[in-house]
């Protein structure tokens, strides 16, 4: 036992601390002097005060990601593992949609992505689907590619969108050619446009071609 | 005694040459230490796109293109602003890309309002958010340069609104920007709103257009107007139809730029436009 106490080094006194903190501020001085005279030396030195303004401005992107295409006879449409989404106007869709597709009509000025998007990870959610196929008018640009795309840029996972939109579902409907131009200020409001079908989606549901 | 003599001698000529070798330009001259060995190396690699087939160094040297002096400004200007070699690369490509080889794209500049001279060479279409702090940077300076500063008789500048749906308010500002634009007063309510970037608030709108001579009633009409809203949703279709995803976004004379978007370089690639459409015309 003895043996073993001579073996451990003594504790520091009050003095040996003291010299410790004393180098360790010497140390630091020091390196912190050579430093600064390095840096006044260097031609292109760190400044001591900031003499321009701090920019970390860059231009503004869109919050849209990557969704995978997919065609209009895709077996996927139909497997019950995916959540459709019809993103065309409520007239349209109550016209004809996909057997099964949710109505979420799109609108390219808004409201802010963020309250669409909570709606439809709800949806995903509830229908414990695979994945998200999104179609819209296959206009260009679609407005089905459109939605995928501010969905993926949300961080949703496996989002589709159906190339050429409804028309490609549906050869019978009018293409998006024959639409009136939405930059067209004398075509009526939407509101105004003959409701061809009742509000009564589920007598006009037809299977997809 | 004769190596370390040597040695003295190499490690000048290693200070000397770069300063030798730097282009003779006032964005060059400013720069040394390791700034300006990046820029020279640069200088010494990178090609001109048009005009000459030589390093941006060799036709400086020759001194026939004003490209190279523009070139070699950027670059030096780039690397002022600590920008690493890939990133001045890149920018130089995509320069090129811009200004040689992009297609142009159908633009309806129709019912947009003109800053600049109606015959200037050069035709830029901005897509713009009313909510985007770089635009609110941006523009104003560009508006200057175009109206009373060295883009004036070159460049005529129109307007299309490309609201950002991350952007709150975007969709009521872009209103605004249309409203604006119909009654006359598209450019000065522009830049008001981006003067007042900080302060913005809907509500306000209708006010600050009375302050620029338009009727607040009407204007305020126009802001719940279902046409404004078709024309702001056609513009933002247009937008995404030519592949805009990000503001501001400038195309000039149709084509997509996508190079560096600091006022100077734009300020420069629309002079070389204007430079390169009249010696077009006048061959």
């Amino acid at each position: 036992m003895s043996e073993l106490n001579d073996t451990m080094p003594e504790k520091p006194t009050r003095g040996v601390l003291r010299e410790i903190v004393r180098d360790a501020v010497i140390v630091t001085a020091l390196s912190a002097l050579v430093a600064v005279g390095v840096n006044a030396l260097r031609e292109e030195g760190i400044r001591w005060v900031q003499q321009e303004e701090y920019d970390i401005l860059v231009p503004c992107p869109e919050p849209v990601g990557e969704p995978e295409v997919m065609k209009g006879d895709d077996a996927r449409m139909s497997d019950g593992k995916s959540l459709l989404l019809d993103v065309r106007s409520k007239q349209e869709y109550d016209a004809w949609h996909v057997s099964g597709a949710r109505s979420q009509p799109f609108d390219w000025l808004g409201p802010p992505v963020d309250e669409e998007v909570k709606t439809v990870a709800k949806q995903v959610a509830a229908s414990r689907a695979q994945r998200v196929i999104v179609y819209g008018d296959g206009d260009d640009p679609d407005s089905g590619k459109e939605w995928a795309k501010l969905l993926s840029g949300a961080n949703i996972k496996n989002v589709f969108y159906v190339e050429g939109g409804a028309p490609s579902l549906n050869p019978s409907l009018p293409k998006p050619e024959a639409l009136p131009p939405l930059d067209d200020t004398t075509a009526p409001p939407i509101e105004a446009l003959p409701d061809a079908q009742s509000a009564d989606s589920e007598q006009n549901e037809k299977e997809a071609p | 005694m004769g190596s370390r003599l040597l040695l003295m001698m190499a490690l000048s000529a290693l200070v000397l040459i770069p300063r030798l070798a730097l282009a003779q330009t006032p964005a060059c001259d400013s720069l040394s230490g390791e700034k300006k060995a990046l820029a020279t190396a640069l200088l010494n690699e990178q090609h001109l796109y048009d005009c000459c087939d030589g390093t941006i160094q060799e036709c400086l040297k020759e001194g026939k293109c004003s490209l190279a002096t523009r070139l070699a400004n950027q670059v030096c200007r780039m690397a002022a602003a600590g920008k690493d070699k890939g990133t001045i690369e890149r920018a130089l490509s995509q320069r090129a890309t811009s200004m040689m080889s992009a297609r142009a794209v159908p633009i309806d500049n129709s019912r947009a309002e003109r800053a600049g001279e109606a015959n200037a060479p050069v035709t830029l279409s901005l897509y713009l958010c009313a909510r985007c702090p770089y635009c609110a940077r941006l523009v104003p300076q560009l508006h200057k340069e175009i109206t009373e500063g060295a883009l004036k008789g070159k460049v005529k500048a129109y307007v299309r609104e490309f609201p950002i749906r991350s952007h709150p308010g975007s969709t009521e500002g872009g209103m605004g920007m249309v409203a604006a634009r119909r009654l006359g007063k598209g450019w000065p309510f522009l830049l008001h709103l981006y003067r007042i970037f900080d302060r913005f608030d809907p509500a306000n709108m209708p006010k600050c257009a009375a302050e620029y001579g338009m009727d607040e009633e009407e204007f305020r009409n126009l802001l719940n107007d279902e046409g404004v809203r078709r024309e702001l949703t056609a513009s933002k279709k247009e937008g995404v139809r030519n592949r805009v995803d990000a503001t501001p976004t400038l195309f000039i004379n149709g084509r997509k730029y996508t190079g560096d978007l600091s006022i100077e370089t734009v300020v420069d690639v629309l002079a070389e436009e204007a430079e390169r459409v009249r010696a077009k015309a006048t061959k």
